[in-house]
């Protein structure tokens, strides 16, 4: 007998990280933007950042395999039941 | 927001220099940047000979995700360096230096001298770097006080000291000139 799990549980992980990213990121551009002196300066490289990070995502969900993500699928560890 | 809504600046207040690191000081944390963007996908080419396709579902996954996560981290990383570098300024207007000093996102300090204090300028520029570039430290030094500022790789420091000195001799003779004023309005 093999474990099986819906691949979207590898998404959940994925999720959280994610949100901590983008908690942290608003903290920069917060910062940025309140304290920076040039309100288009910081604006700039808001969007840069920006622009860099959804490029990261989009490239991330372009490898991602194509699969069903509610269908469980094998994970490859076998179990043993005695 | 502007530095006058930040720092309160007076109507009559004018700014006259901002003072930053010198661009080229990032220069570590952009190698740092190169290698680690680079080294994983070297690493990868080398150990698969080019991209791998895994034929199971969740090692590609956890390999996607992992990698995602990396880059994100490493993007994040470089960003609030570059945050970093924009918020650490120091300001010298007509009538004060206000220095503001960041460590990492959450602690920052701000110091404030009024310019008819300042009794000293020191503008020093140290190694290669710092003479093909043109940065270096400067000291303000307060009268009657210990306390003294240090601006760290600023750009062109000579020019700059040279205009700290002679907004604060500006501002000692109009400080001076207040004073006589006060004192004729007092005894008339």
């Amino acid at each position: 007998m093999n474990l099986s799990l819906p691949p979207f549980f590898a998404l959940i992980p994925y999720g959280l990280v994610l949100a901590v990213l983008a908690v942290f990121s608003l903290i920069n551009v917060s910062h940025l933007l309140r304290h920076g002196g040039h309100f288009a300066a910081g604006l700039f490289f808001s969007a840069l950042y920006l622009a860099g990070a959804l490029m990261i995502v989009y490239f991330t969900w372009q490898l991602l395999p194509i699969v069903d993500w509610n269908a469980p699928l094998n994970l490859g560890i076998p179990t043993f039941t005695l | 927001m502007s530095f006058k809504r930040q720092f309160h600046l007076k109507s009559d207040e004018k700014l006259r220099l901002e003072l930053r690191r010198h661009p080229v000081t990032l220069l570590p944390q952009i190698i740092l940047l190169v290698v680690a963007v680079g080294t994983p996908i070297i690493g990868v080419g080398l150990f698969f000979g080019g991209v791998p396709s895994f034929e199971n579902v969740w090692t590609r996954l956890g390999f996607v995700l992992l990698g995602s996560v990396y880059y994100l981290s490493i993007w994040l990383f470089f960003f609030t360096q570059i945050v970093n570098f924009y918020l650490d300024v120091s300001i010298v207007t007509d009538r004060r230096v206000i220095d503001v000093f960041q460590v990492g996102l959450f602690n920052c300090s701000i110091s404030e001298l009024e310019l008819a204090r300042v009794q000293d300028v020191t503008s020093d520029v140290h190694g290669l770097f710092g003479t093909l570039f043109d940065y270096g430290k400067i000291t303000v030094q307060s009268a009657g006080e210990q306390e003294h500022f240090i601006f760290d790789q600023i750009p062109h420091p000579h020019r700059a000291r040279a205009t700290i000195l002679e907004l604060a001799q500006k501002e000692r003779e109009h400080e001076g000139k207040a004073i006589v004023a006060e004192a004729i309005g007092q005894h008339e």
